[in-house]
């Protein structure tokens, strides 16, 4: 078989594996609206400018590529050698289990609510029969009500799927339905020999998918709507809900599964980063528990570990979250921002996306975390054309703290148009380290490189323009920076408000902090990714 | 049309681009997300000329080449395809290796090949997409098929029938990280 060939099948067949999708409301227009209002909102405290400059030897930062990667690589090995499943353990196959299951009238309308009801594109052969699903879990959370319903599906044909049916049960059948090809939108081909469209196997799906239904508090049956996608499952590795903003967390596992909870990871004072399972006091392989708030996030700060004969089964996040409900009445607090200095004309920033993406992470609410803002402006870009960088910390309760860089397109006016053409490819990352206790954070000094990507390919002239950065307390502006490249030292200075920049010294590591005199204050080591 | 009944229509299928070009479903559906919004803030500015399937598209493509380095220090998944459940044989070892292998090419070079060989775009709709020329495509495809060869015949030479002799390289590229 070609090389063409086999990629060819392997990423249909791994797409078409997914299984059925179904868009939750935060990716409709309402769900749009709220995203966008959230990020529009930031309350600005310039602190004053009188700040003592003292300077103290700052400890060398911790790189955070060793926390997230450490902790997956840690999650990998375990999961990578799990334990050889006892033939015996069915997570799945026993008695309903959760605060309802006592309620048979309950349970069995559960197990017929609709598993397409407002999803007309989940095809229907990926959608067990009602006489082959058993209900799980269902039971009263912090969150509301939740239940998770599993079916064995039987050799079927995969067939296009059904309308939304006015009442949400699956014993009314639904008419077939067109299902689009997502390749039928491209552009008239030109001359090349265009690949031959590969037509994979319609899918013969056989074994367990599972789905979970949430309502408010007391929902009745007419409230439950499905919160997940219909998704394969192994029947010997434990499913889990979480609610982001409620912390409510369901795991099921097996009866004599041992549970434990890890709600965030703990930033010590020397930045080491590390996590304590607790147990969460499960019991028949049924966790039940409430985590607290949380901002969620591009990366959820929870973990849970299931233990089997003293042997980790599994250790990973939940395996969906959702915020399924409007956010009114359930909003957490808006992170609180001090900026050091005003963002410069015209720069907005991700000063807020970014303190949301930090809380989430850590699990910590804003109280708990000091974000301070040292730079909204200016980066140099491609193609002539700025970027905005924006510069943040965070100091822990620990004292510990982390600085964030991350850069975004310049974009013009209040309401943001397209790029300007030939900008740069889109958000990146220039800085992200921990730093043990020490110096306050708005009185450190940050070095970092910052580079600006086209978007295009390596070969591709102007494809990177990195930049030294220098950022140091305003009252250092009668100072000055030096890095040692390759080529020699480089001098910054740092009169703008204490800001410099030049183009990146090849080599250097390090910049040393002069006074205005030429003393010698401090060496600060430049920040990488 | 309008913007939920296009998200009602295509969610899925976007979905199922974002997990062969990220390698991971969570990934997938935040960048669907993340395209979304960005198209739904120009919804109205779309003019009948936009094919706002291939805007979402592009708008992925870009996010996704973007995010790699935002992602780099934080956690990122390429995750194990989803059990076809039922099947057990020599094409599924396939399978796994070649999902295994395209998750060690840079971020762009996959892209083109996803664009190339799962939405089967042309090589001058690929260079659109991703804002280059029609030559740097034929080479990333070209280079990116030769790795993903190379890479199968040493996990298993039998797996691959049209090996050239020339394909070898002495050094290994690093992905984004």
């Amino acid at each position: 078989m070609s090389i063409e060939k086999q990629l060819r099948d392997t990423l249909h067949r791994v797409a078409d594996d997914l299984g059925p999708t179904e868009p939750a409301s935060n990716v409709r227009a309402e769900g749009m609206r709220t995203l966008a209002h959230r990020r529009s909102r930031q309350r600005i405290a310039v602190v004053s400018a009188g700040l003592a400059a003292v300077l103290v030897a700052v400890a060398v930062p911790v790189g955070l590529s060793a926390l997230s990667s450490a902790e997956d690589r840690d999650v990998e090995n375990r999961v990578a050698a799990p334990a050889s499943p006892s033939p015996d353990v069915s997570i799945f196959g026993g008695p309903t289990r959760g605060s309802l299951a006592g309620d048979t009238a309950f349970v069995e309308a559960v197990r017929r609510l609709s598993w397409t009801r407002g999803a007309p594109e989940i095809q229907e052969g990926l959608v067990p029969p009602v006489d082959a699903r058993r209900v799980v879990f269902v039971g009263d959370v912090t969150a509301g009500r939740w239940a998770m319903v599993v079916g064995d599906l039987a050799v079927a044909q995969a067939r296009p799927s059904s309308s939304e049916t006015a009442f949400p049960t699956d014993e009314t059948p639904s008419p077939p339905d067109e299902t689009p090809s997502p390749t039928t939108d491209t552009l008239p081909q030109t001359e090349e020999t265009v690949p031959p469209r590969y037509e994979p196997p319609v899918p013969v799906p056989t074994g367990l998918v599972a789905l979970w239904f949430a309502g408010p508090s007391g929902a009745t049956l007419a409230q439950m709507e499905p919160v997940s996608t219909p998704a394969w499952i192994s029947p010997d590795q434990p499913a889990s809900l979480y609610d982001v903003p409620t912390g409510s967390l369901v795991v099921v596992a097996a009866p004599g599964d041992v549970i434990e909870i890890s709600a965030r990871p703990e930033v010590a004072a020397d930045a080491t980063v590390s996590r304590n399972f607790l147990d969460a006091g499960s019991s028949d392989g049924l966790l039940v528990t409430d985590l607290g708030p949380s901002y969620g996030g591009a990366t959820l700060a929870a973990r849970y570990r299931v233990t089997r004969s003293g042997v980790v089964l599994a250790e990973q996040k939940p395996d969906w979250s959702f915020s399924p409900f409007s956010d009114e009445g359930q909003a957490l607090p808006e992170p609180e921002l001090s900026y050091l200095r005003p963002p410069a004309d015209g720069y907005f920033g991700e000063a807020n996306g970014m303190a949301y993406d930090i809380l989430g992470e850590y699990g910590l609410l804003p109280d708990q975390v000091e974000l301070q803002v040292h730079y909204v402006g200016s980066v140099p870009g491609v193609n002539g054309t700025p970027d905005e960088l924006t510069v943040l910390t965070a100091t822990f309760p620990s004292g510990a703290v982390l600085t964030r860089a991350e850069t975004v397109p310049h974009l013009v006016g209040d309401e943001p148009d397209e790029p300007v053409e030939g900008a740069s490819a889109g958000r990146g990352v220039c800085a992200n380290t921990l730093s043990a206790a020490g110096v306050p954070a708005a009185q450190r000094i940050v070095a970092l490189r910052c580079d600006v990507e086209s978007g295009k390919f390596e070969s591709d002239p102007a494809f990177t323009t990195s930049t030294l950065v220098v950022i140091a307390p305003p009252d250092l502006a009668e100072g000055y920076a030096v890095a040692e490249g390759s080529s020699g030292p480089i001098t910054l200075d740092l009169a703008d408000g204490g800001i410099g920049m030049v183009a990146f010294p090849d080599g250097a590591k390090s910049v040393i902090i002069h006074a205005a005199d030429g003393t010698v204050l401090e060496e600060v080591p430049i920040s990488t990714v | 049309m309008a913007f939920d009944a296009f998200v009602g229509l295509r969610y899925a299928a976007l979905v199922r681009f974002g997990y062969v070009l990220t390698g991971n479903r969570a990934s997938a559906e935040d960048l669907v997300q993340t395209a979304l919004f960005r198209t739904y803030r120009r919804w109205e500015r779309l003019d009948d000329q936009v094919d706002p399937f291939a805007y979402v598209r592009r708008a992925m493509v870009n996010a996704h080449i973007s995010w790699t380095r935002l992602l780099s220090s934080r956690e990122q998944l390429f995750s194990e395809p989803p059990e076809r459940a039922g099947e057990e044989d020599v094409h599924d070892l396939e399978r796994l290796q070649m999902w295994g292998h395209l998750a060690t090419l840079p971020a762009r070079m996959r892209a083109v090949l996803v664009l190339r060989f799962y939405e089967d775009l042309s090589e001058a709709e690929t260079a659109r997409i991703l804002g280059c020329s029609v030559g740097t495509i034929k080479s990333q495809t070209f280079r990116g098929l030769a790795r993903l060869r190379r890479d199968l015949a040493e996990s298993d030479p039998d797996l691959i029938d049209d090996e050239p002799a020339s394909v070898r390289s002495r050094t290994r590229e690093r992905n984004h990280r």
